[in-house]
């Protein structure tokens, strides 16, 4: 048996690494005995997926440059 | 909007015997977007502005290799993005000591796992909906923000530009034991942070 640091440590490592067959088993059977890390896994999961469709929408932020910080740049520009 | 639209321009040729004037312009239609790509990976708007500086500064020493076969957006942010991984390349590793709790609240999340999610039943986030809502930006950047930079860093590359493991741990040269460690850390800490933050309460 696994504890729940270790399953946790495991449920990161399985977005970045191929898991080992022994440790996905120990994974698996964790998460069928753990509702704690069950839930903890499936939250991971729905953040990931969110996560990874900013980078496309990322164009519709609303933060801007402030402008003296711009006309400074276009100033070192011109000192260059 | 304008850094959307205005990737290329027809003039550029012309325009290319003064990267000084053509830069300038760009400072205008592409400097928002440069910033907030910075903005979202360190943790000081006025290190972002920096950054986008030194890209700029760099793009006129750098002018003969731009060929307008990319776009001058994809140019910049290719030059922006090398800037913020010497960047990080430069700063020494960062401890627990670097949270501006010390580490606690994060020590915490990682060994007592069941802390976190006291609303986990009701967390079912669908990612169709949620991208839609304002506040998940917020929250973002918000939750980016209270991680130490290195980590912000590497889940950016990670989770949001899907960069893989091998080419992160190879910019960033470090091991992947080094990098699973922080992304661990940084995934728990910023979903502990979007719970925290009300995100249970979307569905």
């Amino acid at each position: 048996m696994i504890t729940c640091e270790e399953a946790s440590s495991l449920l990161s490592d399985r977005f970045d690494v191929p898991l080992s067959p022994m440790k996905l088993l120990l994974l698996r059977s964790h998460l069928m005995m753990c509702r704690k890390c069950a839930a903890i896994a499936q939250q991971l999961q729905s953040l990931r997926k969110i996560f990874l469709g900013l980078e496309t929408a990322s164009s519709h932020d609303e933060i801007s440059m402030p402008v003296e910080t711009k006309k400074r740049i276009q100033q070192a520009l011109r000192e260059q | 909007m304008s850094d959307q639209t205005k990737n290329d321009n027809p003039e550029s040729s012309e325009l290319k015997n003064n990267p000084e004037q053509e830069l300038s312009q760009w400072v205008d239609e592409h400097g928002d977007l440069l910033y907030r790509f910075a903005r979202c990976r360190v943790n000081s708007h006025e290190l972002a502005e920096d950054l986008v500086q030194i890209t700029f500064i760099s793009a006129l020493k750098d002018w003969s290799r731009f060929r307008g076969e990319s776009s001058a957006k994809t140019w910049l942010l290719s030059i922006l993005r090398h800037k913020i991984i010497d960047h990080y390349r430069k700063k020494k590793p960062e401890s627990l000591e670097d949270f501006p709790d010390g580490g606690e609240a994060l020590t915490q999340a990682a060994t007592e796992p069941t802390e976190m999610i006291q609303d986990a039943e009701s967390v079912r986030l669908n990612p169709e909906e949620i991208l839609e809502h304002e506040e998940l930006r917020k929250t973002l950047r918000e939750c980016l923000d209270k991680l130490p930079e290195k980590y912000r860093q590497i889940f950016v590359m990670r989770d949001i530009e899907n960069e893989s493991t091998e080419i992160i741990c190879e910019k960033l040269g470090i091991s992947v034991s080094n990098f699973s460690v922080m992304m661990y850390r940084a995934r728990f800490q910023l979903k502990d942070c979007f719970i925290k933050n009300g995100f249970p309460s979307l569905n």
